[in-house]
Parts: structure tokens; C-alpha cells; sequence
């Protein structure tokens, strides 16, 4: 099972010829979990800020990671 | 094909053209401001319909280029949504990559697309389209993160002395590259 921010990340590679093509992103989506869990973007707090324009891409992409949130104790809470 | 916007009429007088085309309840950008208290499902519908239209499009060796909320209509009878992709102004056909200059929304732009203006041999192709769409389900799941890396980003590019942009709408994230 993939997760929404999986699919996100790897649609967001920086490398465009690793990016996956329109119908492989539909075989991910139909294949993706609907629930919220592992979709939490967080920035990334080691970005600097004097630096060329192609590390500010970078930098761009690099904000975007994934926090894997285990589904398990909120179960248990509800 | 649904998912790509239709003409329904191009008859006009001697001297005109008169072109006609569908109504849309709203653009992508008004769902993502309206905050929709359920954006997982919203988006698996309305992603799956995108990108069926942007594998139509690169099915016919097309590239979109300025792929944005603003760029994708919808339409929506209570739950269901349908989602109808829009303005070619900066689509091109191509083979299989292509040297061009680079265009697009700077918010939205994939890195190779981007860097194209600082190497004259980087090349981009259809994957250009494939990252604006992942920006865009970015933006509609988590749209104060998106906000806060758009805004890092251009305050980045202003550090770096990136001024080759012309604004082409008025907002600053949507530029094209002389």
C-alpha cells in the first residue's frame, strides 16, 4: 500500500527522468491509501539562507518529506 | 475526452471569430480556498481525473507547461466533482524532449524546467507536467505548508539575485523567462 505522501514525493523528484508518467500515477492513486496517515509534510529546518538560486530548488524539494504517522494509537484513542 | 476543456463553437461573422466555451463553477484555486473539511477524497477524485487529461495530452506529444490550480476548472453537483484542465497559452508539441526556453508559474515549475535558463543544454519534457500536478496536490493537502515553502522560496530567489523574471499576470509567482 502506498501512502499519498509517497506518491507525492516521488511525483516531486528532482530527477525528471526518475518522475514517474501520467499512468503510473494512476496505477499509485488507485492503489493509495485514503487515509491521512503518512500525508504530513514538514519543512525542513536545515535549510539555509545564502545560496544560489538551482539550491533554492533543492531546498524547495527538500522541505517536502514525509513524517510517517503510525495509524495504531489513534485507534486506540478513538 | 472530459477531463480537457471543449469548444463548442467557433462560428462567427465575416470579420469575427466568436468562440464559445462551457461554464465551470470554480477553478481549482477556489476549492483549495474554500479549505474542504475532506481534501483525501476530494483529491484522489479530482487527481486521478488531472492526470487522465495530462496522459490524454502527452498521448498526443503535448506538453502543458503552466499546469496550476488557477489552469483547472471544476464543475461539482454536490459530492461528485469533475475536474476539466485549461489554457494551452504555453503548451508545445515535442518528440521527445525538447530545447526551449523555460515557462510556466514559478510555484509550480518542475527544477529542470527551472534551471533551464541557467544551462542552455538542460532539457525538459512531459515530467515537467507530472511535478506541477504534485505540486498542486501539495498545496490542496497541506496549503500553510505549501504557503510558507512558496514564500521561503522566493525570499531565497531574491537573495540570490535571481531578477532575469518578468511578471506576466500581475503575481509574483507567475513569471516567464526571457
Amino acid at each position: 500500500m502506498t501512502t499519498l505522501g509517497e506518491m507525492l514525493l516521488s511525483i516531486l523528484s528532482e530527477v525528471p527522468l526518475g518522475r514517474p508518467n501520467s499512468s503510473q500515477v494512476l496505477k499509485i492513486l488507485a492503489d493509495v491509501d485514503d487515509k491521512p496517515q503518512g500525508t504530513r509534510l514538514l519543512l525542513d529546518p536545515s535549510a539555509g539562507s545564502n545560496v544560489s538560486a538551482a539550491n533554492a530548488i533543492r531546498i524547495k524539494l527538500k522541505a517536502v518529506v514525509v513524517q510517517q504517522r503510525p495509524l495504531l494509537p489513534r485507534l486506540n484513542q478513538a | 475526452m472530459p477531463c480537457l476543456e471543449h469548444f463548442f463553437s467557433d462560428r462567427g461573422g465575416v470579420h469575427t471569430l466568436n468562440i464559445t466555451m462551457p461554464r465551470f463553477d470554480g477553478d481549482f484555486r477556489q476549492l483549495i480556498d474554500k479549505k474542504p473539511p475532506s481534501p483525501y477524497v476530494i483529491f484522489k477524485n479530482l487527481f486521478t481525473q488531472v492526470m487522465t487529461g495530462v496522459g490524454h495530452i502527452h498521448q498526443a506529444r503535448i506538453v502543458h507547461r503552466d499546469l496550476k490550480p488557477d489552469n483547472i476548472m471544476i464543475n461539482h453537483e454536490g459530492s461528485h466533482y469533475q475536474a476539466v484542465i485549461t489554457d494551452f497559452g504555453l503548451s508545445k508539441e515535442l518528440n521527445t524532449q525538447f530545447n526551449t526556453r523555460g515557462a510556466g508559474t514559478l510555484h509550480y515549475m518542475a527544477p529542470e524546467v527551472f534551471v533551464r535558463t541557467t544551462r542552455p543544454y538542460a532539457q525538459y519534457g512531459f515530467p515537467a507536467d507530472i511535478f506541477s500536478c504534485g505540486a498542486i496536490g501539495v498545496e490542496l493537502l497541506h496549503p500553510e505548508i505549501y504557503e510558507s515553502a512558496s514564500r521561503r522560496f522566493m525570499r531565497l530567489l531574491n537573495t540570490a539575485g535571481c531578477s532575469s523574471f518578468i511578471t506576466i499576470s500581475g503575481r509574483e509567482s507567475d513569471v516567464s523567462f526571457l
